[in-house]
């Protein structure tokens, strides 16, 4: 440990990890603080799949570059090691509460490019633990920041009785960061809901499909509970995310119900736990300007792209960058400007083409929707045809929304009830439908 | 009084970082309550997935 660094990273995910990646390579001396003893030891729930490698996403192209086992943004020029097994996946199959199915790529597997690639994030984090360590990086592990204090030209990172002194710092401390509270920014956000997630890896579990992901709605004491199922990279291990926007929902109670529900029996009857997570998380709208008092906001801290670790690696990436040019400007005595232009490109591509209005809406579909029947019946009329391969949540929600809008005609003569739940909600933002939902 | 069942925690970390009081640490991979800190709101009560913190009520 060092007596000052540049820059003190907090939180070593994916994130804090790219971004002590960027600055060691430009020559700055880095501390990482993760709370963690082992920080490539994952215990908050994912779905440790990667997404999309078939199309632009977050303004990258990103890829798994499998000569040399890296995975690749070519857009941004960032790329490092990745060592551990890919699976790729190619459908994505949704079901209702009465199991009506709609299903994204059209079934005939490796005609196209996978829609997801299932990974492994201890091995992630390790390599790229590995990566830095050979530019220096000093990984403080078991540290956990506790507060920060400002002074001319320092800020001191307090880490229980340990304190840390830099020019910049960068907060990579996940969702619901302790940074981001500190720093005020939620009071200018909106609080839309909390996230409960119970997660595990299981083993024998009998999917209705194979490499693809399987998510469904279903309702637990008559509250929307959303269950993710994708295949792990290696082996026969499914990961088994089950997830809900209510309180009180006991969500161990959850597993045992529908694992043993008729619905689901079948696949799960032979299913065995082998690890488990969990995760909470506040859904608030994102940091509009993630710089304030020296410190830059990245990844999950500062957005709740939730899903969509890219863009904790992307932010982490490019944020770091923008603090070494920082300190090269300030090197040098001239203008400074890189920060300005990594926020102009967190606003206007990072959270304006990406709109977590978009990304809510995935969730929002039971509240949207409202009743199991009307669920039901919708996607019975939108399942009726494949959508093309997509598990982006931004561009599945964009395929929905159109196809709904062209069957509304359907809907006038079919149920004209329905219609006329739809029309009450479709013009309303997920987050506004949320709020109301789940404040009653 | 507060405690949370390390026996049940997943270490997960949201009810640190959501503890209005930072009353919450992780210290080698568990998670501690400091009682000091805590005022007993019990939002880690409410917000843990997996209903590891408990809420003892103290002797009167
Ligand atoms: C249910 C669920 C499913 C998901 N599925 C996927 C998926 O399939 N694909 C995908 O790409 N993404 C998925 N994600 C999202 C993904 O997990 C995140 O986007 C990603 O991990 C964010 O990276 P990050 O580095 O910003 O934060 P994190 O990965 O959360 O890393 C933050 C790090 O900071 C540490 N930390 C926190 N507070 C402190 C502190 N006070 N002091 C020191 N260290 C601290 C933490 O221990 C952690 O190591 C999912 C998320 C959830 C909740
Ligand atoms: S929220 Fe629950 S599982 Fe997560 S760290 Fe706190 S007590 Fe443990
Ligand atoms: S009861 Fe409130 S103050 Fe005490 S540890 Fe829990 S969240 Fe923190």
């Amino acid at each position: 440990m060092k007596e000052r660094y540049d820059v003190t990273v907090i939180g070593a995910g994916p994130a804090g990890l790219l971004a002590a990646k960027a600055l060691a390579q430009n020559g700055f001396d880095v501390a990482v603080l993760e709370r963690k003893q082992d920080p490539a030891a994952i215990t908050r729930a994912c779905g440790q799949s990667l997404l999309p490698p078939n199309e632009y996403f977050f303004g990258d192209i990103f890829h798994y570059n499998e000569r040399d086992k890296r995975f690749c943004f070519s857009v941004s020029g960032l790329s490092f090691p990745y060592t551990g097994p890919v699976k790729s996946l190619y459908n994505w199959h949704m079901f209702s509460p009465g199991m009506k199915k709609m299903q994204f790529g059209c079934g005939e597997e490796k005609k196209t490019a996978p829609i997801a690639l299932s990974y492994d994030k201890d091995v992630l984090i390790k390599d790229l633990l590995r990566d830095i360590a050979c530019d220096h990086v000093d990984v403080c592990a078991g540290t956990e920041y506790t507060d920060m204090q400002f002074g001319p030209g320092t800020i001191v990172v307090k880490a229980g009785e340990k304190a840390f002194q830099s020019s910049f710092v960068i907060a990579a401390d996940g969702t619901n960061s302790r940074v981001v509270q500190k720093l005020g920014y939620n009071s200018n956000r909106r609080h839309i809901a909390n996230l409960y997630v119970q997660s595990c890896f299981i083993k024998g579990f009998k999917p209705p499909h194979d490499n693809a992901i399987i998510t469904a709605v279903t309702f637990v004491d008559e509250k929307p509970v959303y269950l993710f199922l994708l295949p792990r990279a290696e082996g026969d291990e499914w990961n088994f995310i089950i997830l809900t926007l209510e309180a009180g929902v006991d969500l161990t109670a959850a597993y045992d119900r529908i694992t043993k529900d008729a619905r689901f029996a079948a696949w799960f009857k032979a299913a065995k736990k082998t690890k488990e997570f969990a995760a909470i998380e506040y859904i608030y709208s994102p940091i509009q300007r993630p710089f304030r008092n020296n410190v830059l906001i990245v990844g999950d801290a500062g957005a709740c792209q939730e899903l969509e670790c890219l863009g904790a690696m992307l932010t982490g990436w490019k944020g770091g960058l923008a603090i070494a040019a920082a300190l090269k400007e300030q090197e040098l005595g001239i203008m400074p400007r890189a920060i300005a232009q990594y926020e102009d490109w967190w606003l206007n591509t990072y959270i304006k083409q990406y709109d977590y209005q978009d990304y809510l809406s995935i969730f929002g579909i039971a509240y949207m929707f409202s009743k199991p029947e009307v669920i039901d019946y919708v996607f019975g009329l939108m399942g009726d045809e494949s959508f093309p391969a997509t598990f982006n949540p931004y561009r599945a929600v964009g395929l929905l929304g159109g196809r709904l809008q062209s069957l509304m005609p359907r809907i006038m003569q079919e149920r004209p009830d329905i219609l006329q739940v739809l029309a009450g909600t479709m013009s309303l933002f997920p987050s506004d439908i949320m709020g109301q939902t789940l404040k009653k | 009084m507060v405690t949370i069942d390390t026996s049940v925690c997943l270490v997960c970390g949201g009810c640190i970082d959501l503890c209005p009081k930072t009353a919450i640490q992780m210290v080698d991979d568990r998670v501690y309550v400091i009682q000091e800190k805590c005022i007993q709101c019990k939002i880690c009560v409410q917000v843990c997935p997996v209903g590891a913190p408990r809420h003892i009520e103290d002797a009167a």
